[in-house]
């Protein structure tokens, strides 16, 4: 037991882990920036919303599905140009968060909008009643409304990211995936594969239970 | 009394794939300041649209809508949302905010206008949860109130900003016979204290019967009735009032000719207003005529405050002519039914 284990390097994996943390928390924090807004877009935009502008929406909406379409691994190579631009490097942490950002800001912006549609209608015309502006609506009663559900969103979105991290290993983009792809599927060592998968499982685990939590604070229903 | 909420051939048509779909012609109301108004309708009658057009949750097709003197139809969005927080709406199903307490909820208004500090907000708050009974529930969320509770605070949140006239959207349709007797009479009380015009759409004419002034009755986007509650609740003209009326008593003209087919005399409604209705004018036209009577059907109640009795009687004997004189001369309305 012990002989296996001195055989995984584990100062590799220590700075691994973190450097799938550090992507995982970069790339949610900018998907939340500017996904968030993306999403309420979406939504005062779509059909007899307070906002409705069918070819803004419709245009937005065919965006939002083309980037959600092409498989993350198509955008990890195509983006490469695009975020050598952007932040000077396709390469490491940095370099990986331009294309996680581009697959998972589209995702999470879908779900906003599925979580807005999902307050009452009777909602909207209350806080209107009151003379409310649309800003005032938004963000004093949509989104506290949607909150717990903004908030599962956070919690997918954060998951779906963390497969990603992964596979942005393959592009140089270091992490637990990277590593356990050239331990474990180059150099065929297995335990190395079996520990990052491990830490990988219970970084989700983590991730899922700590978004149900915060759900569950914020339903008042 | 002045008219404080007035429609000018108000028509209003929905597109539904490119086909217009009228909703409401040709609507002429007139409200007076103070007063409570009700307008009553089956479902699909067009009441809830010609609600929200009082406040421009709907936009009419044609025609104009004046409130306290102005013509909302040439305001602008900011005075137009000023116009809004001079009209408190109330709903069928409460519409709270879930994430926000009740004092939360009803504080809601008064950050929107954003022209009260919060020690203000804070007051007004407690005083309105006081108005409506609901002192002691300041911290709890919409999911921990009944029905009842929850329109309470619906009320509280409509008069924050103190407004002129409180829109009642099918108010109490969703609570039980026992809450909605309980709300009618806070929308009673504040209409009395504040002096606040009400407008309420229901499809109940006990809530009518119980709370408004004048009624109008609404049947496939027309106004078919319109006038005091107790013209029309005693002698509706039109057939859909007449429907809401024998609804609401659970008995109409054909069944009572039906049920007395057997008994003999004159068959004769006679409807009593005010103070008659309790002054013994059957017995003192029996002594003074020659007739007797008995009563078939009957109901002595109140519209609002006011005591009426309708009865249908049967009447027999040799002046039977002279006792419905008598009765005319007393201002007592009489129908012969057969």
């Amino acid at each position: 037991m012990t002989a296996i284990l001195l055989n995984i390097p584990w100062a590799e994996i220590g700075e691994a882990t973190l450097d799938t943390l550090l992507m995982l928390s970069l790339s949610l924090a900018a998907t939340v920036i500017i996904g968030l807004p993306l999403g309420v877009m979406l939504f005062l935009t779509g059909k007899r919303q307070l906002l409705e502008q069918p070819i803004f929406y419709k245009v937005t909406s065919f965006v939002v599905n083309l980037l959600r379409s092409v498989p993350f691994i198509i955008l990890l190579i195509v983006m490469m140009p695009l975020t050598e631009i952007l932040i000077g490097t396709s390469l490491g942490v940095r370099g990986s968060i331009p294309p996680l950002v581009v697959g998972a800001a589209p995702f999470f912006a879908r779900l906003v909008e599925t979580a807005l549609r999902e307050v009452d209608r009777g909602i909207i015309e209350a806080t209107q009643s009151m003379g409310a502006t649309t800003r005032q609506i938004v963000l004093g009663a949509l989104i506290p409304e949607a909150l717990p559900g903004i908030i599962a969103g956070v919690t997918v979105t954060a998951i779906a990211l963390v497969s990603y991290t992964a596979m942005s290993g393959v592009v140089g983009g270091g992490g637990l995936g990277d590593l356990s792809v050239r331990y474990g599927y180059h150099r065929h060592q297995n335990d190395v594969m079996v520990v990052t998968v491990f830490l990988l499982v219970v970084l989700v685990q983590l991730l899922q239970m700590f978004g149900d939590r915060l759900v569950l604070k914020f339903s008042r229903r | 009394m002045s008219s404080l909420l007035a429609f000018h051939n108000v028509s209003k048509s929905y597109r539904v794939n490119d086909a217009l779909v009228p909703a409401l012609h040709d609507i002429n109301l007139s409200v007076s300041q103070g007063e409570i108004y009700g307008v009553i309708g089956h479902s699909g009658a067009g009441k809830s649209t010609l609600i929200r057009l009082i406040n421009l949750l709907e936009r009419p097709t044609s025609g104009s809508i004046w409130v306290d003197g102005q013509n909302l139809m040439e305001l602008n969005d900011q005075a137009l949302r000023d116009m809004r927080r001079k009209i408190g709406m109330i709903f069928q199903h409460f519409n709270l905010l879930s994430s926000k307490t009740v004092a939360q909820n009803i504080a809601f208004p008064l950050e929107i206008a954003k022209c009260y500090t919060a020690d203000e907000i804070k007051r007004r708050v407690g005083a309105l949860m006081d108005r409506v009974g609901l002192g002691d529930q300041a911290h709890k969320y919409p999911a921990q109130l009944s029905g009842g509770q929850k329109q309470r605070v619906g009320i509280a949140r409509a008069l924050a900003n103190e407004p002129r006239v409180l829109l009642c959207d099918e108010a109490t349709s969703a609570l039980d016979p026992q809450t909605t007797q309980s709300v009618l009479r806070l929308l009673n009380e504040i209409n009395v204290d504040l002096k606040l015009t009400i407008v309420l759409i229901t499809h109940e004419m006990n809530v009518i019967r119980s709370l408004c002034d004048h009624v109008a009755v609404l049947d496939g986007g027309r106004v078919m009735e319109e006038g005091k509650v107790s013209d029309v609740f005693l002698h509706p003209q039109h057939e859909t009032s007449r429907r809401f009326v024998y609804e609401s008593e659970a008995w109409d003209e054909s069944t009572i000719a039906a049920a007395f087919a057997h008994v003999k005399g004159k068959l004769v409604r006679l409807t009593f207003r005010g103070d008659k209705t309790y002054e013994p004018v059957l017995s003192s036209a029996m002594r003074e005529h020659d007739i007797e009577f008995y009563i078939v059907s009957g109901r002595i109640d109140k519209i609002k405050n006011v005591p009426y009795g309708q009865l249908v009687i049967s009447l027999n004997g040799k002046q039977i002519d002279e006792a419905l004189a008598y009765f005319r001369a007393r201002e007592i309305r009489v129908e012969e039914m057969r």
